[in-house]
Protein backbone atom coordinates (compact mmCIF):
# COMPACT_ATOMS: atom_id res chain seq x y z
CA UNK A 1 0.00 0.00 0.00
CA UNK A 2 1.61 3.59 -0.81
CA UNK A 3 2.34 5.75 1.60
CA UNK A 4 -0.68 8.18 0.62
CA UNK A 5 -3.02 5.84 1.55
CA UNK A 6 -1.44 4.25 4.79
CA UNK A 7 -1.41 7.79 6.09
CA UNK A 8 -5.54 8.24 4.89
CA UNK A 9 -6.00 5.04 7.28
CA UNK A 10 -4.11 6.33 10.35
CA UNK A 11 -6.12 9.64 9.84
CA UNK A 12 -8.94 7.65 9.98
CA UNK A 13 -8.09 5.91 13.25
CA UNK A 14 -7.22 8.95 14.36
CA UNK A 15 -10.79 10.68 14.04
CA UNK A 16 -12.15 7.05 15.82
CA UNK A 17 -10.05 7.96 18.49
CA UNK A 18 -11.72 11.32 18.86
CA UNK A 19 -15.00 9.82 18.09
CA UNK A 20 -14.67 8.04 21.70
CA UNK A 21 -13.47 10.55 23.76
CA UNK A 22 -9.99 11.01 23.45
CA UNK A 23 -8.04 14.25 23.22
CA UNK A 24 -4.91 15.09 20.51
CA UNK A 25 -2.15 16.68 22.91
CA UNK A 26 0.78 18.44 22.35
CA UNK A 27 4.28 16.78 23.05
CA UNK A 28 7.65 18.21 22.73
CA UNK A 29 9.28 16.27 20.09
CA UNK A 30 6.57 14.99 17.45
CA UNK A 31 7.50 17.37 14.59
CA UNK A 32 11.18 16.77 15.31
CA UNK A 33 11.20 12.89 15.31
CA UNK A 34 8.24 12.75 12.86
CA UNK A 35 5.59 11.37 14.91
CA UNK A 36 2.07 11.90 14.66
CA UNK A 37 -0.26 13.22 17.48
CA UNK A 38 -0.78 11.53 20.38
CA UNK A 39 -3.91 11.08 21.85
CA UNK A 40 -5.17 10.91 25.31
CA UNK A 41 -7.57 9.32 27.04
CA UNK A 42 -8.13 8.13 30.37
CA UNK A 43 -4.71 8.89 31.11
CA UNK A 44 -3.07 6.71 28.56
CA UNK A 45 -1.42 8.12 25.97
CA UNK A 46 -1.87 6.47 21.80
CA UNK A 47 -0.28 7.16 18.56
CA UNK A 48 -0.76 5.31 15.09
CA UNK A 49 2.69 4.13 14.01
CA UNK A 50 3.48 1.90 11.21
CA UNK A 51 6.02 -1.18 11.49
CA UNK A 52 7.17 -3.97 9.55
CA UNK A 53 6.42 -6.78 10.66
CA UNK A 54 7.45 -10.34 8.60
CA UNK A 55 7.97 -8.25 5.76
CA UNK A 56 4.36 -6.75 5.73
CA UNK A 57 3.04 -3.79 7.01
CA UNK A 58 1.07 -3.12 10.09
CA UNK A 59 -0.90 0.02 11.46
CA UNK A 60 0.67 0.19 14.50
CA UNK A 61 -0.92 1.70 18.12
CA UNK A 62 1.68 2.60 20.54
CA UNK A 63 1.19 3.47 23.92
CA UNK A 64 2.47 4.99 27.06
CA UNK A 65 1.01 5.54 30.72
CA UNK A 66 3.96 8.04 31.80
CA UNK A 67 3.19 11.71 30.52
CA UNK A 68 6.68 11.66 30.47
CA UNK A 69 7.75 8.79 28.16
CA UNK A 70 4.55 9.77 26.02
CA UNK A 71 6.16 13.43 25.88
CA UNK A 72 9.70 12.03 24.14
CA UNK A 73 7.73 9.72 21.62
CA UNK A 74 8.59 6.82 23.95
CA UNK A 75 5.64 4.20 23.41
CA UNK A 76 5.07 0.87 23.46
CA UNK A 77 3.05 -1.07 20.75
CA UNK A 78 -0.26 -2.48 21.68
CA UNK A 79 -2.46 -3.15 18.83
CA UNK A 80 -1.45 -4.25 15.44
CA UNK A 81 -3.18 -4.84 12.36
CA UNK A 82 -2.90 -4.49 8.46
CA UNK A 83 -4.25 -1.46 6.52
CA UNK A 84 -6.52 -2.85 4.38
CA UNK A 85 -9.24 -3.48 6.36
CA UNK A 86 -12.78 -2.09 6.08
CA UNK A 87 -13.46 1.24 7.67
CA UNK A 88 -15.99 -0.66 9.77
CA UNK A 89 -12.81 -2.70 11.01
CA UNK A 90 -11.01 0.21 11.74
CA UNK A 91 -13.25 1.43 14.30
CA UNK A 92 -14.06 -1.60 15.52
CA UNK A 93 -9.85 -2.02 16.22
CA UNK A 94 -10.19 1.56 17.67
CA UNK A 95 -13.30 0.78 19.94
CA UNK A 96 -11.02 -2.41 21.10
CA UNK A 97 -8.52 -0.45 21.74
CA UNK A 98 -10.05 2.15 23.83
CA UNK A 99 -11.66 -0.55 25.97
CA UNK A 100 -15.28 0.48 24.63
CA UNK A 101 -16.02 -3.04 23.83
CA UNK A 102 -13.69 -5.94 25.21
CA UNK A 103 -11.52 -8.07 22.49
CA UNK A 104 -13.43 -11.01 21.17
CA UNK A 105 -12.80 -14.79 21.74
CA UNK A 106 -12.56 -15.09 17.71
CA UNK A 107 -10.28 -12.15 17.51
CA UNK A 108 -8.85 -12.57 13.71
CA UNK A 109 -5.97 -13.88 12.64
CA UNK A 110 -4.35 -11.42 10.33
CA UNK A 111 -1.63 -14.58 8.87
CA UNK B 1 -8.17 -9.67 49.88
CA UNK B 2 -5.57 -8.51 47.54
CA UNK B 3 -3.06 -11.06 45.98
CA UNK B 4 -0.76 -10.02 43.63
CA UNK B 5 1.77 -11.98 41.15
CA UNK B 6 5.22 -11.42 39.76
CA UNK B 7 5.21 -11.51 35.81
CA UNK B 8 8.74 -12.66 34.64
CA UNK B 9 9.47 -16.28 35.61
CA UNK B 10 6.59 -16.45 37.60
CA UNK B 11 3.64 -15.68 34.94
CA UNK B 12 5.58 -15.19 31.77
CA UNK B 13 7.76 -17.86 31.37
CA UNK B 14 9.59 -19.72 28.62
CA UNK B 15 8.17 -22.49 26.13
CA UNK B 16 11.60 -24.08 26.12
CA UNK B 17 11.16 -24.75 29.93
CA UNK B 18 7.36 -24.78 30.80
CA UNK B 19 4.33 -25.69 29.47
CA UNK B 20 2.62 -22.56 28.46
CA UNK B 21 -1.09 -21.10 27.29
CA UNK B 22 -1.43 -20.56 23.22
CA UNK B 23 0.40 -17.41 21.69
CA UNK B 24 -1.62 -14.82 20.58
CA UNK B 25 -3.10 -14.42 16.94
CA UNK B 26 -0.40 -13.20 14.46
CA UNK B 27 0.90 -10.22 14.39
CA UNK B 28 -0.31 -9.62 18.56
CA UNK B 29 1.73 -12.77 18.79
CA UNK B 30 5.17 -10.34 17.36
CA UNK B 31 4.28 -7.58 19.60
CA UNK B 32 3.47 -9.25 22.84
CA UNK B 33 5.94 -12.07 22.61
CA UNK B 34 5.63 -12.99 26.26
CA UNK B 35 4.51 -16.67 27.35
CA UNK B 36 1.82 -17.41 30.03
CA UNK B 37 2.28 -20.20 32.33
CA UNK B 38 0.09 -22.71 31.73
CA UNK B 39 -2.78 -22.49 34.06
CA UNK B 40 -2.43 -18.28 34.73
CA UNK B 41 -5.86 -17.90 32.95
CA UNK B 42 -7.72 -20.49 35.07
CA UNK B 43 -6.08 -19.69 38.04
CA UNK B 44 -6.76 -15.58 37.88
CA UNK B 45 -10.33 -16.45 36.58
CA UNK B 46 -10.82 -18.96 39.84
CA UNK B 47 -9.33 -16.13 41.93
CA UNK B 48 -11.53 -13.59 41.18
CA UNK B 49 -14.55 -15.85 41.17
CA UNK B 50 -13.57 -17.05 44.61
CA UNK B 51 -13.61 -12.89 45.59
CA UNK B 52 -10.16 -11.96 45.57
CA UNK B 53 -8.53 -8.73 44.24
CA UNK B 54 -5.86 -9.97 41.76
CA UNK B 55 -3.11 -7.64 40.80
CA UNK B 56 0.37 -7.32 39.10
CA UNK B 57 3.21 -6.38 41.06
CA UNK B 58 6.35 -6.33 38.96
CA UNK B 59 9.72 -4.14 38.92
CA UNK B 60 9.67 -4.60 35.29
CA UNK B 61 9.04 -0.76 33.89
CA UNK B 62 6.83 -2.52 30.92
CA UNK B 63 3.54 -0.37 30.82
CA UNK B 64 0.80 -0.47 32.94
CA UNK B 65 -0.97 -0.48 29.28
CA UNK B 66 0.97 -2.71 28.03
CA UNK B 67 0.45 -5.37 30.87
CA UNK B 68 -3.59 -4.75 30.28
CA UNK B 69 -3.86 -4.99 26.48
CA UNK B 70 -2.03 -8.11 26.85
CA UNK B 71 -4.17 -9.70 29.53
CA UNK B 72 -7.36 -8.56 27.98
CA UNK B 73 -6.60 -10.51 25.08
CA UNK B 74 -6.68 -13.79 27.28
CA UNK B 75 -9.99 -12.30 28.61
CA UNK B 76 -8.11 -11.07 31.88
CA UNK B 77 -8.63 -8.12 33.72
CA UNK B 78 -6.17 -6.87 36.80
CA UNK B 79 -7.60 -4.95 40.13
CA UNK B 80 -4.42 -3.45 40.13
CA UNK B 81 -0.67 -3.32 38.30
CA UNK B 82 1.79 -1.90 40.14
CA UNK B 83 4.78 -1.58 38.24
CA UNK B 84 8.93 -0.61 38.44
CA UNK B 85 7.75 3.06 37.20
CA UNK B 86 4.89 3.05 39.68
CA UNK B 87 6.81 1.50 42.35
CA UNK B 88 9.61 4.19 42.28
CA UNK B 89 7.19 7.36 42.44
CA UNK B 90 5.10 5.81 44.78
CA UNK B 91 7.10 3.73 47.44
CA UNK B 92 10.66 4.65 46.27
CA UNK B 93 9.87 8.21 46.08
CA UNK B 94 9.07 8.97 49.50
CA UNK B 95 12.06 7.26 50.97
CA UNK B 96 15.72 8.44 52.01
CA UNK B 97 16.93 4.62 51.92
CA UNK B 98 16.93 2.68 49.47
CA UNK B 99 13.90 0.07 49.76
CA UNK B 100 13.11 -3.28 48.19
CA UNK B 101 11.97 -3.62 45.03
CA UNK B 102 8.53 -4.81 45.59
CA UNK B 103 6.47 -3.98 49.10
CA UNK B 104 3.16 -5.03 48.63
CA UNK B 105 2.18 -4.66 52.29
CA UNK B 106 2.06 -0.80 51.22
CA UNK B 107 -0.83 -1.88 48.44
CA UNK B 108 -3.02 -3.82 51.85
CA UNK B 109 -1.79 -7.35 49.68
CA UNK B 110 -2.05 -10.24 51.58
CA UNK B 111 -0.05 -12.36 49.34
CA UNK B 112 2.20 -11.77 46.96
CA UNK B 113 3.51 -14.72 44.54
CA UNK B 114 7.12 -14.23 43.58
CA UNK B 115 10.19 -16.33 42.17
CA UNK B 116 12.76 -14.37 43.84
CA UNK B 117 14.23 -15.63 47.36
CA UNK B 118 15.23 -11.80 47.70
CA UNK B 119 11.41 -11.04 47.52
CA UNK B 120 10.84 -14.14 49.84
CA UNK B 121 13.18 -12.86 52.18
CA UNK B 122 12.35 -9.16 52.34
CA UNK B 123 8.76 -10.46 52.82
CA UNK B 124 10.04 -11.62 56.23
CA UNK B 125 11.78 -8.41 56.81
CA UNK B 126 9.16 -6.39 56.40
CA UNK B 127 6.52 -8.05 57.13
CA UNK B 128 4.38 -9.05 54.25
CA UNK B 129 3.45 -12.65 52.94
CA UNK B 130 4.73 -14.52 49.91
CA UNK B 131 4.43 -17.33 47.96
CA UNK B 132 6.90 -19.00 45.90
CA UNK B 133 6.43 -20.18 42.55
CA UNK B 134 9.40 -21.03 40.37
CA UNK B 135 10.00 -24.47 38.61
CA UNK B 136 8.06 -26.26 36.73
CA UNK B 137 5.12 -27.70 38.86
CA UNK B 138 1.52 -29.02 37.54
CA UNK B 139 0.28 -28.33 40.71
CA UNK B 140 1.09 -24.73 40.53
CA UNK B 141 -2.50 -23.33 40.41
CA UNK B 142 -4.01 -25.90 43.18
CA UNK B 143 -0.91 -24.76 45.47
CA UNK B 144 -1.96 -21.09 44.78
CA UNK B 145 -5.55 -21.05 45.43
CA UNK B 146 -4.73 -23.30 48.78
CA UNK B 147 -2.39 -21.05 49.98
CA UNK B 148 -4.49 -17.98 48.92
CA UNK B 149 -7.75 -19.57 51.02
CA UNK B 150 -5.79 -20.30 53.83
CA UNK B 151 -4.20 -16.65 54.01
CA UNK B 152 -7.76 -15.56 53.87
CA UNK B 153 -8.46 -17.66 56.61
CA UNK B 154 -5.85 -16.38 58.70
CA UNK B 155 -6.64 -12.84 57.73
CA UNK B 156 -10.24 -13.28 58.79
CA UNK B 157 -9.31 -14.68 62.30
CA UNK B 158 -6.84 -11.80 62.70
CA UNK B 159 -10.26 -8.90 62.20
CA UNK B 160 -12.36 -11.22 64.12
CA UNK B 161 -10.10 -11.67 67.17
CA UNK B 162 -9.69 -7.59 66.84
CA UNK B 163 -13.51 -7.24 67.18
CA UNK B 164 -13.73 -9.31 70.24
CA UNK B 165 -10.79 -7.14 71.86
CA UNK B 166 -12.88 -4.05 71.32
CA UNK B 167 -15.96 -5.44 72.55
Amino acid sequence: MEQKKLDRKKESIESYFVKYGAVPVETKNQEKLGLRTTFEQGGVYYRMDESEIDGRIFLVVSAADDPKFADVGVMEEVAAFPADLTEEQLEKEVRYILEVEPYPDDYPDYD
Amino acid sequence: MKISFDLDDVLFVSPKDYETEPPLRFPLNRIFPERLRKGTIDLIRSLQDEGFEVWVYTSSFRADVYIKTMFRHYGIRFDGIINGQRHKKEIQAGSPKPLPQKMPHLYHIALHIDDDDAVLANGKQYGFRTFKVFEPDDQWVEKVLAEANRVRSLEERAVNRRKEKQT
